[in-house]
């Protein structure tokens, strides 16, 4: 807008105006067309370093032709990750919002809990291995381990702060203590929630993507990479990262709005 | 506020007073009975000693691997301050570089702009999918665990430091400029002060990112040692009393950490007027 005001004489001015309001596409677009150029041209040689070209031929060949590898890996990926994730949430929420009513129950659980939250969710597996032997549950299992944790304690947050008087009205409407649970405390809680869900998905991301490397069986994205690097298919590597990094910002930016609108239409929270 | 912060079901500050005591018997008995259960479950034989080696078994186990046996090996030790030096020079790195790209980001338009996509792509980037590319790169040493804690510390940080000098109300920079102070002063007098908080939070952030994805990165670079090394070592050779045992350092070092973290946020908190001590005590 600014450089369309400029006058001719302006116009480098203008450019420069633009450059910078740009500079959040511009920079990254500079920094991927100067390596492409540095290999083009013979300057960068590294087998551990491809051109973005050969990456990006990769990515579309191992999405869009013959056995879609990185599409099924990708699907293999976000199974694991929903189902972790969906456990977590309901497991996480049903024990944060009891221990944010009954004291004692906060008192007895929160000392465990402080001792896991530090606990790096790879570090399970040995244990979860030694238990259930190997495969798809203890992916699956390492992600609930780690995303329970920030719902736990937003729900608990969330069903601390409701007020007496919500409780009190409930009690002389002659509400259960089913129905006060399901009307008051649960929406109660959920404000609080939401800020906890989106970093328990965050969790989730990152604890199926490093379980899938550390585990190094069956499929998925986490799998792909590593056993590229066995292969020395470097394209494929740098392909499943791009990827990661493409499907984590869609999981922030996109999936995470939509569970944001679901659950603030269904629980009534707007404001 | 922290999501730990809690106030005693509503009834306010009043009742906190009288609270711990029964927090802190309710809290120790229910990690007793965890203790005892886990003893009484293994000595039994209901389930097999290799599958859920007892406490009393992995305090025996701690004394030997830590050599307080008098056998003259410090295993754990020697892990620990593996795991901790990396932590602590990947950290410190990422910090020095940090705090000036992200003061330079909230002062500077279109730094910032080129900066913030980076930030947000190496967010949504688990750091142990980069471990495989970081291995070609830089071989199966301490490179690899060094890059890691340098990147993952790295992000939170410049953000934080980012957003912080981003907010920073421009009265008061006009305040400053027309007393006259010059860009040296602006820095320090303003900048820096209103960046304290912002920092000591990113560091907590970033410290604990980065001892995540150290300890799983460990377990992948193949030359390295450190705890997450000889855990996954450990796994390899059923030796399950260390399993065990490496995960209990593991979740009591990092909470160390953790806790040194929070006590920085809170005295920072306090001292450069976010929070009064009062509320910084109830907290």
């Amino acid at each position: 807008m600014a450089s369309r005001a400029m006058a001719p004489t302006g116009m480098l001015a203008g450019l420069r105006a633009t450059l910078e309001r740009r500079a959040g596409l511009a920079v990254p677009v500079v920094i991927v067309a100067l390596w492409q150029v540095l290999i083009s041209v013979g300057l960068l040689h590294n087998a551990a370093i491809p051109s973005p070209i050969t990456v990006a031929d990769s990515l579309y060949t191992g999405l869009f032709t013959g056995h879609h590898p990185l599409f099924f890996a990708t699907v293999t990926t976000l199974e694991r990750l929903l189902l972790g994730y969906v456990i977590a949430v309901v497991a996480g929420a049903v024990l944060g919002m009891a221990a944010g009513r009954v004291n004692d129950l906060a008192y007895a659980i929160n000392p465990i809990v402080a001792l896991w939250i530090p606990l790096p969710a790879i570090v399970t597996i040995p244990v979860i291995s030694l238990w259930l032997g190997a495969g798809d549950i203890v992916i699956v299992l390492t992600v609930i381990f780690s995303a329970w944790i920030p719902v736990y304690l937003g729900a608990q947050q969330g069903a601390c702060s409701i007020g007496k008087r919500q409780l009190w009205v409930a009690r002389a409407s002659g509400a259960s203590g089913w129905t006060t649970f399901r009307k008051v405390i649960v929406p109660g809680a959920m404000i609080h929630m939401i800020p906890s869900l989106r970093m328990g998905l965050g969790y989730a991301w990152r604890a199926v993507i490093a379980a899938e490397i550390v585990v190094q069986q069956g499929k998925g994205l986490g799998i792909t990479i590593f056993s590229a690097r066995q292969f020395f298919d470097v394209p494929t590597m740098y392909a499943g990262v791009v990827l990661i990094a493409i499907l984590g910002l869609l999981l922030e930016r996109l999936a995470f709005p939509l569970i944001e609108r679901v659950t603030i239409e269904r629980w009534g929270l707007v404001t | 506020m922290h999501p730990e912060a809690r106030s005693v079901g509503g009834t306010g500050i009043r009742l906190n007073r009288l609270a711990p005591s029964r927090r802190v018997v309710i809290g120790s008995l229910s990690v007793t009975a965890l203790l005892v259960l886990w003893q009484a479950l293994s000595s039994t034989g209901a389930v097999s000693a290799v599958m859920l080696p007892g406490p009393l078994g992995l305090v025996h186990k701690a004394s030997y691997l830590a050599g307080f046996d008098g056998n003259g090996q410090f295993q754990m030790e020697r892990d620990a301050v593996l795991t901790l030096a990396r932590l602590l020079s990947g950290f410190l790195t990422a910090a020095l570089l940090a705090i000036p790209v992200g003061i330079a980001a909230g002062l500077v338009r279109w730094i910032g702009r080129a900066l913030a996509p980076f930030l947000a792509i190496f967010m949504s980037i688990p750091a142990l999918a980069l471990v495989p590319i970081l291995m070609l790169l830089t071989g199966l040493g301490n490179a690899t665990d060094f890059t890691i804690v340098v990147i993952t510390a790295f992000v939170p940080i410049a953000m934080y430091v980012y957003d912080g000098v981003r907010l920073i109300d421009p009265k008061f920079f006009w305040t400053a400029r027309s007393f006259g102070a010059s860009r040296g002063e602006i820095i320090r007098h303003v900048i820096l002060p209103a960046t304290v908080v912002p920092i000591v939070a990113g560091f907590r952030m970033g410290m604990g990112y980065a001892w995540r994805s150290l300890v799983a990165t460990e377990s992948l670079t193949a030359l390295s040692g450190g705890l997450g090394y000889t855990i996954f070592q450990a796994a390899e050779f059923f030796d399950t009393q260390t399993i065990y045992l490496y995960m209990i350092v593991i979740a009591v070092l990092g909470f160390a950490i953790e806790s040194v973290f929070r006590a920085l946020e809170r005295r920072t908190a306090v001292r450069w007027g976010f929070l009064s001590a009062q509320e910084a005590s109830d907290g």
